[in-house]
């Protein structure tokens, strides 16, 4: 029922929604404009607490999160926004300094999950949203049509 | 008898005083006993021999008398008649000379003296020549009827016999004196005294030669004992001296040989008992070497830093250090002798201890079991301790004899918890790193990209970037020359770069410095600096390092909405030898540091645990590299802090006068 209403939610934004947790504000700030300028609607917090909570409340497309973050860590944020994997679609992107073996598996196993190595370009992330996007929308396309017809 | 004299000498004291007076009492008994029987033998013999002078006495009398009668009856035949009482006298005169003659006379029927050596007593009556008063000893009338005796006292115990025989005359004798004359002869027996001084008298030369004899007797065996003598005194003082036991006597014969042996004896002995001697002290020094080898290996296992069992071929402990004692948290003397796994209460521990064990295969439970024992077997075991979890690498190393099979084993428990901290901080270290130096690259990466992009077209925005970039720039900046003293640290090349400082001023900026920290957390970030405080010679960077590092050390680790709060004043003659000090105090609403950390988190790469759980972000360098600024300056850092009360970080600079020129 979740990802029947969370499908719809999605449907009807007018523009994708990332939401981006940094507790680097300097950084938060550079990937909300970048983002921003490329045409998205960009959510930003500081911690992981609150990045879940607006996560659950906001069903962004995207999620965008560091990883060493006091409190939770971006990779515990993580693995609780992929309790909604179900729900809706949506994207992880990691920008990590550093990645131990375990969480890199973890990372790269799932589709729907990236890594962006820091430092990171900004336009890396936008191409990396882009691109997910796109592919979101060709895989929805067929059934979209299919359900048309 | 001999037997009991053997019982009586076994009983005889053991000491050889008391021994020798009892056989002087008994010497003297004996010498007592010897005299009483001589003496008694002697009465015995004076009695028989008066007794046997007595009969012999009546033996001479009956014979004398016999010859006498006879003689007076022949003597009266011949003679004239006018002779006949002359006859008779001359027979009576002849017989004075004999011994112990007393009387003799001759009476006729009417007892009248007819024959008397006293011519006045002739012709008088007299009918005994015993004194009539004295009783009667003797009294014998013998089958002769012309004979008998009689015997009385007389005086000194001597004893009168008196001897009566008829004399039977002829015919024409017979007519003239009217009948048979009497003849009364009287012997004395000396008395007892006599026969005493008698047997004394023959005693004496035959007890004198008797002494001389013995005295001769003594001399010779004195003479001839005296070596003997002189030997046993010489053994004795050898026997009881310390270490000469060598006889120095003038001897001969087979004395001499035997003082000879002895010495000889002496000789080999003392050469026997110097070689044991020398061999004892030999022995002795080896088992001092030994001990003191086993006490030296024994005091290097003890002193090692790794715990050591080792154990016999039943698996039973035979040697434990003191290690081992801590590790395994067991006495030793527990231990000893016991099967380790029975003792030690840990799980972890005894699984291992079990998996190695002699047994562990015969049981069947794992086959591999059966081939650690013969086999090095190594495992990390985590131990739980009261104040924590012990990392604990184990090693069972088998103990193989001649014949390659297992005798025992030597397992070697090292704690690795300190290993295994420093490792987790390394890796934290490095991350922390790592992350410190990404974090600020990437925000200059990022910027500079935006701006080139030209994705920040507001001039106000591109200002603001550009103070990012600086602001991060700075930042890493920091970060490397933390790094730098850090290592300058760690080689002892940190020197500082002194001149006079503006402490106000200093202090004014790194709280400034901060503010845009604090303000990120919505910190209320507050300062007050006192207006006496003295300008300063110091290292005006190192000093900002230690300010800065305090102040984003209490902001980091204080909750959002939280209190920063910084005071700076001066202490007048707090410091050693009365220096003025300025104390910079930095406190915050943190979590507080437990009281077993607070000398740790001074440490370099030590992170409090508080920061871990926070996941605070640091590389744990900040307050080692602090109080190592502090100390160059001869200053300190202390630290008050009570966990849920928050921290009060306090830096204490010398403020020595100065008239220098200010930076």
């Amino acid at each position: 029922m979740n990802g029947q209403q969370s499908n719809t939610a999605c449907e009807y934004r007018e523009k994708p929604l990332i939401l981006s947790v940094d507790d680097e504000p300097c950084i938060g700030r550079v990937v909300q404009l970048k983002l921003r300028n490329a045409g998205y609607d960009v959510e930003r917090t500081t911690s992981g607490a609150e990045g879940l909570e607006k996560f659950v409340a906001l069903r962004p497309d995207v999620l965008i999160t560091d990883v060493k973050m006091p409190g939770m860590t971006g990779i515990e944020l993580c693995g609780r926004c992929e309790e909604y994997r179900g729900s809706w679609p949506f994207l992880i992107i990691v920008l990590t300094s550093q990645l131990d073996e375990q969480t890199r598996e973890w990372l790269d196993e799932g589709g729907n999950r990236r890594y962006l190595p820091k430092p990171f370009s900004p336009r890396e992330i936008v191409r990396t949203v882009e691109e997910y996007l796109r592919s979101r929308e060709l895989s929805a396309a067929p059934a979209s049509e299919g359900v048309t017809s | 008898m001999f037997a009991e004299v053997a019982q009586l000498l076994k009983r005889l004291p053991r000491t050889r005083v008391e021994r020798s007076h009892l056989l002087s009492c008994i010497q003297i008994l004996m010498a007592l006993t010897f005299l009483v029987g001589i003496s008694i033998l002697s009465v015995s013999s004076v009695r028989n021999t008066r007794s046997g002078a007595a009969n012999d006495l009546v033996a001479r009398g009956e014979i004398v008398t016999s010859i006498v009668a006879r003689s007076a009856a022949r003597a009266l035949d011949r003679a004239s008649s006018d002779q006949t009482g002359a006859a008779l006298s001359k027979v009576i005169y002849d017989i004075r000379a004999e011994d112990g003659l007393e009387f003799a006379y001759i009476v006729d029927r009417a007892n009248r003296a007819v024959a008397h050596p006293d011519p006045t007593r002739l012709g008088q009556v007299l009918e005994s020549g015993l004194d009539p008063a004295s009783e009667i000893t003797a009294l014998r009338q013998s089958g002769d009827p012309d004979f008998y005796f009689t015997a009385r006292p007389a005086d000194d115990g001597e004893t009168t016999y008196e001897f009566v025989r008829t004399i039977h005359l002829s015919a024409k004798a017979r007519e003239r004196y009217l009948g048979d004359l009497r003849l009364h002869i009287g012997f004395t027996l000396p008395g007892w005294g006599a026969f005493a001084r008698s047997s004394i008298e023959r005693i004496i030369p035959g007890l004198a030669v008797a002494f001389l004899l013995l005295v001769f007797g003594n001399y010779i065996a004195g003479v001839l004992t005296k070596p003997l003598r002189t030997l046993k005194e010489e053994t004795g003082v050898a026997a009881k001296a310390s270490d000469d036991w060598q006889l120095e006597m003038e001897a001969s014969g087979d004395i001499a040989q035997i003082a000879s042996n002895w010495n000889e004896m002496v000789d080999n002995f003392r050469a026997s008992h110097e070689s044991m001697v020398e061999a004892r002290r030999e022995l002795e020094v080896r088992n001092r070497v030994m001990l003191y080898e086993k006490k030296r290996t024994e005091s290097i296992v003890d002193s090692l830093s790794d715990g050591v069992i080792v154990t016999d071929a039943y698996n039973k402990v035979s040697f434990i250090n003191r290690e081992c004692e801590t590790l395994l948290g067991v006495e030793r003397l527990d231990m000893i002798g016991r099967v380790p796994s029975d003792v030690v209460q840990d799980e972890t521990i005894t699984a291992f201890l079990n998996d190695c064990s002699p047994s562990a295969g015969a049981h069947g439970r794992d086959e591999r079991s059966a081939t650690k024992r013969n086999l090095k077997h190594v495992a990390d075991v985590e131990v739980q301790r009261t104040n924590g979890t012990c990392h604990i690498r184990a090693a069972h190393v088998p103990v193989l004899d001649g014949n390659g099979k297992p005798c025992g084993a030597i397992t070697t428990l090292r704690n690795t918890t300190q290993e295994m901290l420093e490792e987790a901080a390394r890796k934290d270290f490095i991350s922390s790193v790592t992350h410190e130096l990404r974090a600020p690259l990437t925000a200059i990466k990022s910027y500079v990209e935006m701006l080139i992009d030209n994705e920040a077209k507001d001039p106000e925005l591109q200002r603001d970037f550009f103070n990012t970039i600086n602001e991060e720039a700075d930042r890493l900046s920091r970060l490397i020359n933390d790094m730098l003293n850090m290592s300058k640290m760690e080689v002892g090349n940190l020197v500082l770069n002194k001149s006079i400082v503006r402490t106000k001023k200093l202090l004014e900026d790194a709280v400034n410095g901060v503010r845009s920290a604090a303000k990120g957390k919505d910190i209320d970030l507050g300062a007050t600096v006192a207006d006496n405080l003295p300008d300063v010679e110091a290292d005006k960077e190192m000093v900002r390092v230690v300010v800065t590092n305090l102040l984003s050390n209490g902001i980091k680790y204080t909750p959002e909405g939280g209190k920063v709060y910084l005071t700076a004043e001066l202490i007048e003659g707090d410091g050693s030898g009365g220096v003025n000090m300025i104390v910079v105090t930095v406190s915050d609403d943190g979590p507080g540091i437990p009281e077993d950390e607070q000398d740790k988190i001074f440490e370099k790469f030590y992170r409090a645990r508080g920061a871990s759980e926070q996941k605070v972000v640091g590389n744990g360098l900040g307050l080692a590299i602090a109080r190592e600024i502090a100390t160059l300056h001869g200053g300190d850092i202390k630290l008050e802090s009570r966990v849920g009360e928050g921290s009060k970080f306090s830096f204490l600079l010398p403020a020595a006068e100065t008239s220098r020129k200010v930076s």
